[in-house]
């Protein structure tokens, strides 16, 4: 994480840490000013010792789970930044330029810079090569073929400041002197993809020579790393591939290595390194800085995981904030009798806060130390369950946790710890002294109007000027700090109850989001807005009814019910307004005429929190409604009446504290739905390889000639000694390029688009997925039959797909990476986006469609044929572009149209036949693998086994999706620890009552029951609302396109089982926390509850 | 009588029979050829009056910033529509066709839009490719006369080739070569298209002012630029009008 809710996290530590300091020396100060009281107030800690273990608990938790999430997120930072350099090796400038296809340059640049920089303290080595890319290698011993294989030729000794050449086996260094001309190191990746040991002959081809080889020997395979990284490398002395160019004083690359040891260390140096290199350099050439470039890439392409695990940090934060909160409140509300007597001997109400204050702060500077220390260790459990995933593509991980975090979880446990104990006292210690001392609720006293505030006001003012003109430090000190903020506190209360305040804060907030075009201001203004109106309505109805009964038009009592319905009508209308508002989609409001709001992702977790104090809102302020028909239910089942009234009596006789434990309760389910369903959307999408393999095991490609065909393939394989029955299907696909047009389009003209000619298991199925088909077809594989019996009928890859211009694209997030920066491209990549094809009529998510004709032309077919649209392909991975037409439609000539503006900027589309195998079950993918690129080796059979593919390239997002999946279980565990916690609390804070109740006659079973009865009533309710508001927000991120802008292709999808199974823990964490608790309280003898205080 | 009505017994039987087994014929009919029982097919927009461009690069509109909007067909589109509602432009120009290709390639697709204008212009690719005369006029002859075969009520208008001389591209031929090219090319365009009576665009005779209008070329030395394009379409408009 770099920012949260858009403030830098370096800026947010300081000020933080600043505040942390402020609150730290207040206290300190406080103590040592108010020592007696600090000592009253630490007294209750060993006094009551079970309490002290659960609020030391609670607080550990929240820290702990504070500490363990941002841990998480450096982990997630420092996996991204390596991934990223890991690939290149110790190499962090590379000088490219020159000239020619391979971008030479004379090798004096090299020479001229080792001289002139040599003594520089930035730059740790230097070396130069002549790289080729794009060959394609044969093995004669092993073979096997592979493509794509970059060479270097290195000048002999400059690798050594890289690390040099590592034997994997002996580790022993090998030097690039010591090859002969004919010889090449591989490193493991080749080797590995070859099959190729010591000694093996190496054909190598390239489109730059052609009809020419050459042939290489092995002479050893070396350690990834150095000046290469995990792709396939061959390396050799310079003068190897300087003959094969023609030219014996070229090169085309030197490379950089910054001082700090290779990894990410080096980066903070790549400026300094690149001014210092740019005034040696001639001007054909330039530096690149990679490494940094490679880190900027590799954050944008995982930029979605960043924004995801911000969301699920803030539901995370809130989960522990509302914790602490909550402990706090429950304290202080069990103090309130305590409290009371105190202030009946004349403590001071200030006093009485300082001594909540002083308990509170003692128990999170315990707690919190012990929090920090459980959160590293649960973030470092994290990195070593990944181990396997680390090592499935072969990527070294260390754990490191940035110190910055640390403080960030404290500070913030200590701030929230700081400002809930003093708002809760605050709160307790405005109390009657009789109704506290004897546990009743406050009565509701009169309040004073604002005329009468304001002359309070100015008479404390005057009061104070006075103190002060006669040196009366006491008095003045008494007016200054308890009398003028007290009335100044009512003012502000009373300008808020009558909804003035949040008026004009609404009005101010909504004003910022227009001026700012911003979501959240806007939308928490808009709230605002109704919270006060709903106040205001209500102040002026009490005030008509009140004109009403002066004047003798109504009567009190009547007005008092009146007066309570309306008042409760209208402030649960404001909660669902509330509700309503915030569960609506993201860009609703643009259809009202308003600008186009912009938001992150910050903006569904404000969302779902609002939702969640919204219903609870509601849902409290009726809850007297709601419990009827369960009575009504009970009481024609005998002994449940009682247990049922008991078990209700409780959460509806104090309300607040039961909103709070059900907003913790819904707000731990609803967090933990939206996570489970986004990592169950990234689960299913990179953590899936069947679903991305599409059901084959191994592609093979042929490079000097083609297989036989679709019917021949079987006998070939059967000639060539292998068993046909080893694979359960057989694909064949050709790509190539085309041109398209729809004369249904507005303004129909040619367009291109890469097409797919499958025959095969394609045909059948396979390897494909469809997420949209034709009207008239019942079933994909009514799709599947009638393309294999109409060779016009063809499919069309998602991407080919327009957003419907009727509906808005996506969340307008202009922070965010553009999916072609993530490296998720909307279109053919290559393909000039003006000339590409985009379908008409059919849009994004629609599932059924009218068939939809096409006219199709192409470099490979000598007229245009027409085509009818039938269903869609799945691209959500952007490995499945192009239009799929059966291989029966298509014809072979050619008409060669001289159109380079118009085509893709790569001849990798064109003609390239490639087959798909299913492995049947029970046999080794790897080893067919090598078996199929032994037996038509003739042909130049490239074979690569489709897991470890998709390993390679979607590791990094794997290994991601699989630590969010851990920050879920992370928050799941700790959010369950505080459901129990909440639950144990509720009851042996109500030790006296339940004395009472006994000492009335309730049996032990009763209490035991009613006290489970309430916590399952209080968790059945956090439960539902959770799982239903948790599906609505979910379901509008995935509504609002979030992750399409960053073109994931992730889907919403609703995983009931995981669902359910959080439901049921979460009821069991309640319900356990309550049991011990209950139990013990059905134990207690009445005298001694009741004498206990 | 007896047996008539029997016949007709038996033939009102066999109708009912039919009439029960049609349906189910048809879908198994459907379902052994994979053809659904119903299926929607998306159909072109309404349109009063629809327009085909036929042609290659410069019908596309290469040589300006957007082709999409800024070739000539889209201009003469434009102008259409001052006078004639709900025009649609069907612009099939694809870049480096010649006649014989667009035949293949083009024709079918203007056959299925039935147009109400096709516009050609397909010459020059053929004269830069050194396609001979004959196989040109042939080409030609064959692309129009299929379009006229099918749809008789097509109003049909032929460019011809402006003169190359001003062209950058063309420079490097001697001058009175491509002059005789040219004409050539022209004097069969031209008779081709009275064979057919339809109509000719002659862009060599009422494109002069391109020799001293260097900036209706583009960039490329070929192609015409976007203000070359809006001369084009003025010219076919033009044309197009005076013979309505």
């Amino acid at each position: 994480m770099t920012q949260l809710f858009g403030i830098p996290i370096n800026l947010l530590t300081t000020i933080l840490l600043a505040i942390t300091g402020g609150i730290m020396a207040l206290v300190l100060v406080l103590a040592i000013c108010n020592r007696v009281f600090f000592k009253i107030g630490v007294r209750n800690i060993p006094r009551r010792r079970m309490q002290m273990v659960l609020i030391v608990f609670a607080l550990m938790l929240s820290t702990t789970l504070l500490s363990a999430v941002l841990a998480t997120g450096d982990v997630l930072t420092t996996t991204v930044q390596s991934v990223a350099v890991y690939n290149l090796g110790n190499v962090d400038e590379l000088i490219e330029g020159g000239h020619g296809p391979i971008g030479s340059y004379p090798d004096g640049v090299y020479y001229r810079l080792t001289r002139l920089v040599q003594r520089d303290p930035n730059i740790a080595a230097i070396a130069a090569a002549l790289r080729e890319q794009d060959l394609l290698v044969a093995d004669e011993n092993s073979r096997q073929v592979r493509s794509q294989v970059t060479a270097l030729g290195i000048i002999p000794g400059s690798e050594q400041g890289f690390g040099g050449m590592i034997d994997p086996t002996t580790k022993r260094h090998l030097a690039i002197k010591s090859l002969q001309p004919n010889e090449v190191y591989l490193n493991q990746t080749l080797a590995q993809l070859l099959n190729a040991h010591t000694g093996d002959t190496l054909f190598l081809y390239s489109k730059r020579w052609p009809g020419k080889q050459y042939v290489l020997h092995v002479a050893g395979v070396v350690i990834n790393g150095g000046l290469v990284g995990d792709s396939p490398f061959m390396l050799s002395q310079i003068q190897t591939f300087q003959a094969i160019e023609g030219n014996d004083d070229i090169i085309s690359q030197v490379f950089i290595s910054n001082r700090g040891g290779g990894g990410i260390s080096g980066l903070d140096l790549s400026n300094r390194v690149t001014q210092t290199l740019n005034r040696f350099i001639p001007g054909d050439v330039h530096v690149i800085q990679v490494k940094q470039n490679g880190v900027q890439a590799s954050q944008l392409a995982q930029d979605i995981f960043g924004r995801v695990f911000a969301l699920f940090a803030l539901f995370a934060l809130a989960i522990g904030l509302l914790l602490i909160f909550l402990i706090f409140v429950l304290l202080a509300a069990e103090r309130r009798a305590e409290m009371g007597m105190a202030r009946a001997i004349g403590v001071q109400r200030s006093q009485l806060v300082l001594m909540f204050l002083f308990e509170g702060v003692v128990y999170d500077l315990a707690a919190s130390f012990v929090g920090l220390l459980s959160g590293v260790a649960l973030g470092a459990l994290l990195v070593n369950l990944l181990g396997p995933i680390l090592a499935r593509f072969n990527f070294p991980l260390k754990l490191s946790f940035q110190p910055r975090s640390l403080v960030i979880a404290y500070c913030l446990g200590v701030i929230f710890t700081f400002c809930s104990v003093a708002l809760a006292s605050w709160l307790v210690s405005r109390m009657t002294v009789v109704e506290a001392m004897r546990d009743l609720p406050e009565q509701e006293k009169p309040s004073l109007t604002l005329g009468e505030l304001g002359v309070s006001l100015l008479a404390g003012l005057r009061t104070t000027a006075a103190a002060l003109l006669h040196r009366k430090w006491r008095a003045a000190r008494h007016t200054l700090f308890a009398l003028l903020p007290d009335t100044l506190l009512n003012i502000v209360r009373s300008l808020t109850l009558l909804g003035f305040l949040p008026l004009l804060a609404g009005y101010w907030l909504m004003q910022n989001g227009i001026q700012n075009t911003q979501i959240i201001p806007f939308s928490l203004g808009l709230s605002l807005i109704a919270i006060g109106a709903g106040l205001l309505l209500q102040a002026t109805l009490r005030a008509v009814y009140n004109l009403a009964i002066r004047r003798g038009v109504a009567h009190e009592r009547i007005h008092r019910t009146l007066s309570n319905g309306t008042q409760r009508v209208i402030l649960t209308c404001v909660g669902l307004a509330l509700l309503a508002y915030w569960a609506l989609p993201f860009d609703t409001l643009a259809y009202f005429g308003l600008p186009r709001f912009q938001g992150g992702i910050e903006v569904f977790f404000v969302a779902g929190l609002m939702m969640v104090l919204g219903c609870v809102w509601a849902l409290t302020l009726n809850a007297s409604q709601l419990i009827r028909p369960l009575l009504a239910v009970c009481a024609r089942l005998p002994g449940m009446f009682t247990l049922a009234r008991l078990a209700s009596a409780y959460p509806l006789h104090r309300r607040f504290r039961t909103a709070m434990s059900v907003i913790m309760f819904s707000l731990v389910v609803f967090a933990m739905t939206v996570m489970a369903i986004i990592t169950n959307a990234m689960q299913n999408n990179y953590v899936s390889i069947s679903e991305q393999t599409g059901g084959y095991d191994i592609q093979a490609t042929a490079y000097f000639k083609s297989l036989p065909d679709q019917n021949a393939i079987r006998a070939s394989l059967a000639q060539h000694g292998i068993n046909p029955n080893v694979f359960s299907a057989i694909g064949e696909r050709e790509s190539s390029v085309v041109l398209v047009t729809q004369l249904s389009a507005d303004a129909p003209r040619w367009s291109i688009y890469p097409v797919q000619i499958m025959s095969g298991g394609f045909l059948q199925g396979y390897g494909l997925h469809l997420v949209g088909r034709a009207q008239g077809f019942n079933s994909d594989s009514a799709v599947w039959q009638a393309l294999q019996t109409h060779p016009n009928y063809a499919l069309i890859d998602s991407s080919a797909l327009p957003y419907n211009p009727n509906t808005l694209s996506s969340v307008y997030d202009p922070s965010s990476p553009s999916a072609s920066a993530a490296g998720e491209p909307a279109t053919p990549p290559n393909f000039p986006p003006p000339y590409t094809y985009s379908v008409s009529g059919i849009y994004q998510g629609d599932t059924t469609f009218p068939a939809t004709p096409i006219w199709v032309t192409g470099i490979n077919t000598r007229q245009a044929n027409k085509y009818t649209i039938i269903g869609i392909v799945d691209n959500s991975d952007s490995a499945h572009f192009g239009l799929y037409v059966p291989q029966s439609a298509y014809s072979a000539s050619s008409i060669d149209l001289n159109i380079p503006d118009f085509l893709p900027t790569t001849d990798a589309y064109f003609s390239q036949q490639t087959y798909y195998f299913k492995v049947a079950p029970g046999q080794d993918a790897h080893a067919l693998a090598l078996a199929l690129g032994s037996a038509y080796l003739d042909n130049g059979l490239e074979t690569t086994v489709l897991v470890d593919a998709i390993w390679q390239v979607r590791g990094p997002r794997i290994l991601l999706s699989d630590v969010l999946l851990g920050v879920v279980a992370m928050t799941l565990l700790l959010g369950v620890a505080a459901l129990a916690i909440t639950g144990t609390r509720a009851v042996i804070e109500r030790r006296q009552q339940i004395g009472m109740l006994r000492a009335l006659g309730c049996s032990r079973r009763l209490i035991q029951g009613a006290f489970l009865l309430e916590s399952f009533l209080i968790g059945a309710a956090g439960s539902i609302l959770g799982i239903v508001l948790g599906l609505i927000l979910a379901r509008n991120v995935f509504a609002a396109n979030f992750f399409e802008q960053f073109n994931t292709g992730l889907t919403f999808s609703v995983p009931w089982n995981q669902l359910g199974l959080i439901v049921l823990v979460a009821l069991a964490a309640s319900f356990l926390g309550a049991i011990l608790p209950a139990w013990q309280a059905g134990k207690i003898a009445p005298a001694e509850a009741l004498r206990y205080a | 009588m007896r047996h008539i009505q029997r016949g007709e017994h038996v033939f009102g039987s066999q109708l009912l029979l039919l009439c029960c087994l049609l349906p189910l014929l048809i879908g198994c009919s459907a379902m052994s050829s994979g053809q659904p029982a119903a299926l929607t097919v998306q159909h072109a927009p309404q349109s009063a009056y629809t327009y085909v461009a036929i042609g290659a690069s410069d019908t596309f509109g290469i040589g300006t910033d957007d082709p999409l909007t800024e070739s000539w067909p889209a201009d003469l589109a434009s102008q259409l529509g001052s006078t004639i509602k709900n025009v649609r432009l069907v612009n099939l120009g694809i870049p480096g066709i010649d006649v014989d290709k667009a035949i293949h390639v083009e024709l079918p697709v203007a056959l299925d839009a039935h147009p109400a204008l096709v516009t050609i212009w397909l010459a020059v690719n053929d004269l830069a490719d050194n396609v001979p005369l004959p196989t040109y006029a042939q080409d030609l002859d064959l692309l129009i006369g299929s379009l006229q075969a099918e749809n008789p009520q097509v109003r049909i208008a032929v460019a011809n080739v402006p003169d190359l001389a001003f062209v950058p591209h063309f420079q490097s031929v001697k001058p009175q070569v491509l002059a005789a090219q040219v004409a050539a090319y022209n004097q069969q365009i031209a008779t081709i298209v009275q064979r057919h009576h339809v109509l000719l665009v002659d862009l060599y005779q009422r494109w002069q002012e391109l020799a001293t209008h260097p900036e209706y070329i583009s960039d490329d030395g070929f192609h015409p630029s976007t203000l070359g394009y809006e001369q084009i379409a003025n010219i076919f408009y033009q044309v197009l009008t005076e013979t309505q």
